[in-house]
């Protein structure tokens, strides 16, 4: 399944629309769903919101299963930004002395078993796989 | 899909239902807002008929828990579950919150 969206505002619910159908294409159990809902929906509101006021104008989502692996490809235009190396110093700080979150990519981080970045042209790709029922990490 | 309901005032027990992600979590934020604003009592949370939450949820659980630790008063979470429980757990929330 693929599907490519601009960066309006609206956006936002039409790409995870694509998201629940996939599973629901799938058969995915409602665990392994929200798992992938979750990693989608912070990397494509990091897309929509920051990514968008840096310039980038479209995100392109490609989502598949290959053999016992769900894989996201998402693509985006603007400005290099590689989250698989960020660290949001936030996430160092308690919950409650923070001004506001920090919590997206290093859910994406916990919850994905695999999370690659790439700069192509003026593009990043990032691509996404989870094992069905896979582990995740737990806070620092 | 993230519905807010009141189920109890003393202490405050607020229920949150279906889906708290980025699509809602701004009016979720509000509401809860306004009805904690109406109360000094501890806060429980029943997340009972929660079955998703997103960092943008995360958000709005970090504003409860700031608004009670201003009056002094904690955050309970009830029947936290699934991938909320585990968002709550990965977090680190639960050093914030007493789940019961």
């Amino acid at each position: 399944m693929k599907a490519r969206f601009s960066t309006k505002r609206d956006s936002l619910g039409s790409a995870l629309e694509t998201v629940d159908e996939f599973c629901k294409e799938e058969s995915l159990t409602s665990e392994d769903c929200n798992k992938l809902r979750l990693v989608c929906e912070e990397l494509f509101a990091n897309i929509f919101s920051h990514a968008a006021r840096e310039g980038t104008t479209f995100m392109e989502v490609e989502l598949l299963r290959e053999k016992d692996t769900i894989c996201v490809n998402i693509s985006y235009d603007g400005a290099l930004f590689d989250p698989t190396s960020y660290t949001d110093e936030r996430m160092y700080q308690e919950p409650t002395e923070r001004k506001e979150g920090g919590w997206g990519i290093f859910l994406v981080k916990s919850f994905a078993d695999r999370f690659t970045y790439e700069r192509t042209g003026e593009e990043n790709r990032l691509r996404l796989e989870l094992k069905p029922r896979g582990r995740h990490k737990t806070a620092p | 899909m993230g519905e807010v309901e009141v189920k109890g005032r003393s202490p405050l027990i607020v229920a949150i239902s279906g889906r708290l992600d980025s699509l809602n979590a701004q009016r979720v934020k509000e509401e809860m807002e306004r009805i904690l604003s109406e109360s000094d009592e501890e806060l429980v949370l029943d997340f009972s008929n929660l079955s998703y939450i997103s960092s943008a949820g995360l958000q709005v659980v970090l504003l409860c828990i700031k608004n009670r630790q201003a009056k002094g008063k904690s955050v309970k979470v009830l029947g936290a579950s699934g991938i909320v429980d585990e968002v709550l757990r990965v977090s680190g929330f639960y050093s914030f919150l007493e789940k019961v």
